[in-house]
Parts: C-alpha cells; structure tokens; sequence
C-alpha cells in the first residue's frame, strides 16, 4: 500500500476541547500560532525575570496547582516534580550546571499531539521550559523537535522573546525515527549527534548532555507545567491532548479531562457508544485492549486495565478489523525502526514479525500458544530502551483479550492477515498534521530522510 | 548488587551460561538474559567470573536495590562519567 501521509484519512484537520473553553493546551485559535503578545495578554511568562535564588523558585514551581501529581506526557508516567527535584539534587553536586531539554521528537506515528504544541501554542511549551530552567538554575536549554513547521515556530517565537529571557534556548533538529525521542537517545543525540538509545543507568538524571545533570520533559509535560503558572491556574494535568483516528473517521486532536470514560469520548467521536470497538493505545506502546465504555482516561485507568495511556493516542479499530493483523502490523513497524544496535531486539522484533505475519494460514503443529507468552515474558525490561517491553504488552494484550481469535488463526488462518509481498504494513497506523506554508511544497522534499534506522 | 546484561553489547556468545548457569540463560534468539537479578553473596565469585570471562563485556552490577537508579530515590547520582 502507497499511502500519501496528507492524504485523508491520516491528515488531522479537527481540534476538541472538551470544557469547551481557551484556557487549557490547545489555545485559543487552533491551527494558527499563538504570538508572545496573545500569550502574554493570557498572564503567560510572568516569572521571566529571574527573581529570587533558584531553590525559591524550584519552591514556587512546585507549590504550583496540581504540580505534585503531574505525570510526564512523553508515554512513561513518570511524576514530572520527583524528576525536577532528582536533577536539583544531583546539580548540586555535580560540576557541570544542568541542562533542560524540550523532548517534542514525537516518534510516535499515531501521535501528533507534541507538534500541534510546538507549531501552534510554542510559547506555552518555552514559558514551561524557561519556568523549570530558571527553578534549576540551568542557563541553557534546549527544544529538541523533528517537525519541520515545528521548528520554525519555535524559533519564530524565540525570536519574538529577543534577549528578553535569561536562558540561552538551542533549537536541535531532531532525526525523524521511531527511537530519537527516547530520552537517552534525546541526551545521546544533543551530545554526540547520535540518536539512539544508551542502556540504563545512568539516566539522564544522573548523567546527560555533555555530562551534566540533564531534565528531559515531554513538550506537552512543560505546557502544562506553565498553565499551572498562568493566572487562576487549573491544576495541572487536569486535561490532556489526546490524538484520536480510526475507525474510518479522521483523525482528531482532543483536550480531555483526565480520568473521562472512554464511552463518552466514543460517543462524541463516533456519535455512538459502541463496545464493538478495539484501541491500539498509547502509540504503538499501550497495547491492544478492548475499547470499554467504563476505561478511565488517566495513566492509571488504563494501567489498571492492563494497558497503557503512553503519549495519549488512540487508535480505534472497529469490527472486523482483526487485532492480529494490527499486531503483526505493529511488530513489522519494530522490526523495522528499531535502533538497530541490539542483537536481542533487532532478532527478536523480526522474528516475532514473521511469526505474527504467518498466522494468516493455519498453523496446527506450531506450539504457539506457548511461544507468544513465553516470548512476552522473556522481553519485558531487557532493552536499552523500551521497544522490547513494547512488544511484550503488545503479545501480553493481544494474548490476554483475544486468545479466541488467536486461536483461531492457529487453527484455521485468517482472511485479513494475509501478507502482500512488500507492504509496508504500518502505512494505515499513521496521523499528520497539515502542512502549513513555509513548508515545501514539492512532494519529494515531504518525504522523510532515510536514516540508518529506518530505511 | 544487582546484575545487568547491556543488551547492545551482547553477541550471545553464552559463556555467562557455563559460568554461572543459574545466573543466566538465553532467549529464544539466542542472547543472555540475567536470570536472577539480586545476586547472593556466596554467588558473587561465580557471576564475577561471568562478568570477567564475557568476550564483549556485556554483563555488569548495578550499586542498590531495584529503583535506585529511577529519580527520587535516596541514592546519590553518579557522577559524569561514572559507570554503575
């Protein structure tokens, strides 16, 4: 399959928030960048100036609406004030000031939601990054983006801010691969122009750009972190970005408030609650779980029901698409963008690929049922990043919700899962944003770069 | 300690398997994986030599408990360059 990413139905054109008003991440005119001026008449960079020693303003940061349950955005959860606070403990000793990195890579072909931010509303991403450089008493900064428009905006807004801010921001161009946006690669590639994972510890944290204690936060993460500063704060992470497509319907950029059933944004999506419905979530990294009307939209929710939110896409596959087939297609995707650099992943993502790829035809001697646990547990926390435990909970999920129709592929095949010779099988499990107009406009300058990882 | 294969060095050369057998094993393709994470005293002569006799170098200990390398741990952080 050819698939032009513009094309609809990967093209995102639509915006919701769900509280129906501006105050919260997607802004005020959707689509079009908000300027230094509208963000500043909102109360935005009102802790420019540095007043204060950094320790008081790490204070201020944290005493912050919702500050101390805000959990990162990137896909990991990780609570946003326990990371600050790890990098202020190790600056402290270290000999190097710390850095803060913007991480707005967004590998993740079903997520858009980072490059909406970053295009659109870059303010509100630098005004998080500048509040949490200033509460580190980091002097340098970074915006790491892949996107093009992205990048253009932000420098634009950075150029609107002139030399009224007292962190130096680096704009970094990200490679446009799965595993650049993985914070060790983040670290690797800003240090050494290599975007690939290093295995852990030390993390970031502990060890990061150029050797100094390195805060790598989500863009969404840092947007949230600066509504939280803004004037009658809502507390932060109250509302999420969302990156909703499938089920034949286009795609659509959603603000919800965390913790929504998934039955009442079904029913706004679709016009219907329908429980007919799977949802690949998280990017390709929460698994496979059926769409239940009652799954609470929050990190935990979803991990209660055996998935994961990650960076807050969901892909809804409608019956009869068959979970088998998406699964394959998603372990083709690793198979082939994978970092390349470790023996167990690169030979574990292509043979669970082949595998998954042949159930289209029966395969009654195979002990499959055996194999896919088995191959489940052995992944989990092995890699240097977490493409392994990607593949494990997308085996445990597919294993765990659907063991009938895995059976019945073993015994009987499946129409859907036949595989045609060079199909890049993940072409459908794709969202983009529009290009906007300082992009190219000749279609051979959209495509992307080959890299070593992909291609 | 606790024992750690670097999934970017191991080549599946399996000689961690013939030192320490109970230490570690091989996945289904064929690359170590360490078996038990928390390595017991009386253990640790036979998981050193693992770590010694590893052509690529891939196994190592990692100082403290489960967590203490995520943040906001008690443990301090390492300092640049450190290996843990």
């Amino acid at each position: 399959m050819v698939v032009d990413p513009l094309a609809s139905p990967f093209a995102l054109h639509e915006t919701y928030g769900w509280r129906g008003d501006d105050r919260g991440l997607l802004g005020a005119t959707p689509f079009v960048r908000e300027t230094r001026d509208e963000y500043t008449s909102r109360g935005g960079y009102r802790n420019l100036s540095r007043s204060g020693t950094a320790a008081d303003r790490l204070e201020r940061l944290a005493g912050a609406p919702g500050m101390g349950n805000l959990l990162g955005r990137g896909g990991a959860a990780f609570p946003t004030l326990v990371k600050i606070r790890a990098v202020a403990r190790g600056a402290a000793t270290a000999s190097a000031p710390p850095t803060v990195v913007a991480n707005g890579a967004e590998g993740e072909p079903l997520s858009v939601k980072d490059r909406y931010l970053l295009r659109y509303r870059p303010h509100l991403v630098l005004d998080g990054l500048l509040t949490v450089a200033a509460a580190l008493g980091a002097t340098e900064a970074y915006v790491y983006v892949a996107d093009t428009a992205a990048r253009s905006a932000v420098r634009a807004a950075l150029t609107e801010l002139g030399d009224s801010i007292a962190t130096v921001v680096h704009v970094f161009a990200a490679q446009d691969t799965y595993v650049a946006g993985e914070e060790t690669a983040v670290v690797r590639a800003l240090t050494t122009g290599i975007a690939r994972p290093t295995d852990k510890p030390p993390r970031p944290f502990q060890v990061g750009v150029r050797g100094a204690p390195t805060l790598v936060l989500n863009v969404e993460t840092l947007a949230c972190v600066a509504l939280a500063g803004l004037p009658d704060a809502r507390p932060a992470g109250g509302t999420f970005l969302a990156t909703v497509s499938g089920a034949g319907r286009p795609p659509r950029l959603y603000e919800l408030p965390t913790g929504l059933p998934l039955g009442e944004l079904l029913r706004e999506h679709l016009g219907r609650e329908d429980s007919g419905f799977n949802v690949l979530i998280g990017g390709f990294f929460g698994g496979l779980i059926p769409a239940w009307p009652d799954l609470e939209l929050s990190h935990h929710g979803v991990r209660r029901r055996g998935g994961g939110l990650g960076c807050g896409s969901l892909h809804l596959l409608e019956a009869p698409a068959c979970p088998v087939k998406v699964a394959a297609d998603v372990v083709a995707y690793y198979a082939r963008h994978n970092a390349g650099q470790c023996g167990m992943c690169m030979a574990s993502s292509a043979g669970i690929a082949a595998t998954l790829a042949e159930l289209g035809r029966p395969r009654p001697g195979v002990p499959y049922a055996e194999l896919l646990p088995r191959w489940a547990a052995q992944l989990r926390g092995r890699g240097a990043c977490a493409v392994p435990d990607a593949i494990a909970g997308l085996l445990r999920t597919l294993l765990h919700h659907h063991p009938q129709q895995v059976t019945r592929h073993l015994a009987a095949g499946c129409p859907q899962c036949g595989q045609v010779e060079g199909d890049p099988r993940w072409g459908h499990l794709l969202v983009t944003l529009p290009p906007s107009a300082d992009e190219p406009t000749i279609a051979r300058a959209r495509e992307p770069v080959p890299s070593a990882m992909g291609s | 300690m606790r024992l750690r294969v670097d999934p970017g060095k191991c080549q599946g050369y399996a000689i961690c398997l013939e030192v320490a057998a109970r230490h570690f094993t091989l996945d289904d393709w064929g690359f170590a994986q360490a078996l038990v994470v928390d390595v017991a005293a009386e253990d640790v002569k036979a998981v050193t030599e693992a770590i010694e006799e590893c052509p690529v170098r891939a196994i190592r200990w990692i100082a403290g408990p489960p967590g203490a390398d995520t943040p906001g741990t008690a443990s301090p952080p390492a300092a640049p360059g450190e290996v843990r």
